[in-house]
């Protein structure tokens, strides 16, 4: 079996590839380094089969970043028959610097023109067996996302060549080089493009951050308006299975008590947020596959600079709103290891939709006229609280934090239908997985918990889930939420946020309407409030702090991270409880 | 003249080099290059072999054009 590994620029559409050759679901993104760990697949083609590798995405072999230096470490170690070297098209000079270099090492190549189609629309003209002539490889022309026949066909015939490029000494000799090869086989008579027509508006010094602010306050209406239907749908739907569960068993015993109150009430109590988790995601997809995430990073670079970071910074902030762990890998793409270290110790504050599921309910129970408000609210808090996390980093870190800022901004493009889906499907699967696995077994325990010892009345202070409660609470006394439930709710809430509810459900025995009357009648809006502050603000989950372990290789910047985050959570909710009933809140 | 004094729409030849990693994406001695968006707070965008970058006001300052 052939090993081919795709190596290219950043978003020149080797994830496309990859999962159009392999049949796998890889999310792509419209934006430059979405991909930092290789992936492997296989494909069959006339009978013969080959491993395909999703590289990173490099821009040069010579000075590589940290997710880069994988790609650089792969083609050095040669495990591969052939490298296909992905070329964007639309920005064929400067794809080709790393076909050069490739070329000069004398790896068994084949070039894949991808975008053929977008840049033959913009007036640009280029015979591929020329340049195939010129470079010594065979050079094919597909689309990543359509036809790769000719790439297969390439694939299993090919026959090493020796091309005539000699070493040179530095981009600039590359470059001429690419620049006397194209000028035999390419004419290019360009048309304005329409990126450059939108970016007037979207990056213009006026309008564009209004319209930042606005695309992102949309992207939270949008999530929580449309969302709500389908929600109470998902709420009347385990209603409807509690009831039968209740009607089979019958409403007494242990057996149905583990069935109604642990198991369905559980589940459903954070299933009920699938539609919620499911417009997030759809939000950020288009937000990504669009490109503007690259337009955002940019307007927000004159800010991240005054707290010592740059606009590159932006995009894993903003993916942490989806979810803290893939937002701490991509910050491999972060040049710099104090800012990239900054920056995970950010992420953590940006509230992941974990969190969002609480959120919600808490607001709709405690402020049902100006939820969106609310939870607006607590998204600024969080990036407030990262902001200053940030200023205080930059302080105490040593190094240089003021990286060079350079960033390539991907032409528009329409959302693809199959990455947006993409994502969706994959984050929810993740959520859906995660309320049967790990929610579950929390679920189980805290029912377990509260059943024993044997005999003790349901979630009782008596039980051993009560005990545990009592004895925990007056850490949360101070802050307004001293109720044992509660207690409990947030030491599991360190497993993973999504437990949260489902905790809540397991202990009042309910979900839906019914959970929302027993939690209202356990805070007052204040303490509620306080509630959520101490849940934005305190670990985000284990995984994440794993992560953190494992980006930064150290279990003292994680355990920092996770001890930081508890004793500033408790602060802050002290300040805002203790504030509020001294403003005569309730 | 450095990068950072071209003005919006202003074309120009790179003459100093910043970095190796910079240069790799085409802005080496001799690139030339169109300066789409240049204000006083933002970085600079500019067009460069067909592609579109954002590039920092101190790299800028640092790249010596024509």
């Amino acid at each position: 079996m052939k090993t081919i590994a795709l190596i290219g620029n950043p978003n020149s559409g080797k994830t496309s590839l990859f999962n159009n050759l392999t049949g796998l679901l890889h999310h792509v993104g419209n934006w430059p380094g979405k991909t930092v760990e290789k992936k492997e697949g296989k494909f069959e083609y006339r009978g013969k089969p080959s491993k395909v590798i999703d590289l990173p995405g490099t821009y040069d072999l010579l000075a590589p970043l940290e997710e880069e230096s994988i790609v650089k470490d792969f083609v050095s170690k040669g495990n591969y028959d052939i490298l296909v070297n992905i070329v964007d098209c639309s920005s064929l000079e400067r794809s080709l610097h790393l076909t050069i270099q490739l070329l000069e090492l004398g790896i068994p190549l084949i070039v894949a023109l991808n975008f053929s189609g977008y840049s033959k629309k913009k007036g640009q003209k280029l015979d591929s067996q020329k340049l195939s002539a010129l470079l010594g490889v065979p050079v094919v022309e597909m689309e990543a996302i359509g036809d790769t026949s000719n790439l297969k066909e390439a694939v299993v015939n090919f026959k090493k060549l020796h091309p005539a490029i000699k070493p040179s000494g530095s981009a600039r000799e590359r470059y001429g080089l690419i620049s006397s090869i194209l000028s035999s086989c390419m004419s290019s008579g360009v048309k304005p493009s329409r990126s450059d027509a939108i970016d007037k508006v979207l990056l213009n010094k006026w309008t564009g951050f209004p319209i930042y602010l606005l695309i992102l306050f949309m992207v939270f209406q949008v999530t929580y308006t449309v969302a709500q239907p389908f929600m109470d749908m998902v709420d009347g739907m385990f209603s409807f299975f509690s009831m039968q569960a209740s009607q089979l068993l019958g409403a007494q015993g242990l057996l149905s008590s583990f069935v109604t109150e642990g198991i369905i009430a559980g589940i459903g109590s954070i299933l009920v947020f699938l539609p919620t988790i499911m417009f997030l995601y759809l939000m950020l997809a288009i937000l990504e596959d669009s490109g503007y995430l690259c337009r955002a990073a940019y307007l927000m670079d004159s800010i991240m600079s005054r707290i010592g970071l740059r606009g590159y910074s932006f995009i894993p902030l903003v993916l942490g709103f989806g979810c803290n762990v893939p937002a701490i890998m991509a910050t491999r793409t972060i040049r710099g290891a104090k800012e990239r270290l900054m920056t995970i110790l950010m992420i953590p504050y940006m509230a992941c939709s974990a969190r969002l599921a609480v959120f919600i309910m808490f607001s709709a129970i405690f402020f049902p006229k100006t939820k969106a408000l609310v939870v607006w609210s607590l998204y600024i808090l969080g990036i407030l609280i990262a902001m200053c996390t940030g200023y205080l980093l930059s302080r105490v870190l040593k190094g240089d934090s003021r990286n060079a800022f350079i960033m390539e901004l991907a032409p528009y493009r329409i959302p693809r239908f199959r990455n947006v889906f993409l994502l969706v499907w994959d984050k929810s699967l993740d959520f859906i997985k995660g309320a049967g696995t790990i929610i579950l077994s929390v679920v189980l325990v805290a029912w377990f918990l509260s059943n024993m010892p044997y005999g003790v009345e349901y979630a009782s202070k008596e039980s051993l889930m009560g005990k545990l409660g009592v004895l925990i609470s007056p850490i949360f006394s101070p802050l307004g939420f001293g109720e044992w439930r509660a207690a409990v709710a947030l030491f599991f809430g360190f497993i993973a946020k999504e437990v949260v509810i489902g905790t809540f459900g397991t202990l009042y025995g309910l979900q839906g309407a019914a959970l929302g009357d027993a939690i209202g009648a356990s805070f007052t809006p204040l303490s509620a409030y306080s509630f959520l502050v101490f849940m934005l603000i305190y670990v985000p989950c284990m995984a994440t702090v794993a992560v953190i372990k494992r980006e930064t290789g150290s279990a003292r910047i994680a355990l920092y991270s996770a001890m930081y985050s508890v004793g500033l959570a408790w602060a802050v909710s002290f300040v805002i409880y203790r504030g509020g009933l001294l403003l005569g809140l309730s | 003249m450095k990068l950072i004094d071209m003005p919006k729409d202003s074309e120009g030849k790179i003459l100093s080099e910043y970095d190796e990693r910079v240069s790799a994406l085409g802005l080496h001695q001799g690139a030339l290059f169109l300066v789409v968006k240049n204000d006083s707070s933002n970085p600079l965008i500019i067009k460069i072999k067909n592609s579109k970058y954002a590039i920092g006001r101190e790299v800028a300052a640092r790249i010596e054009v024509q």
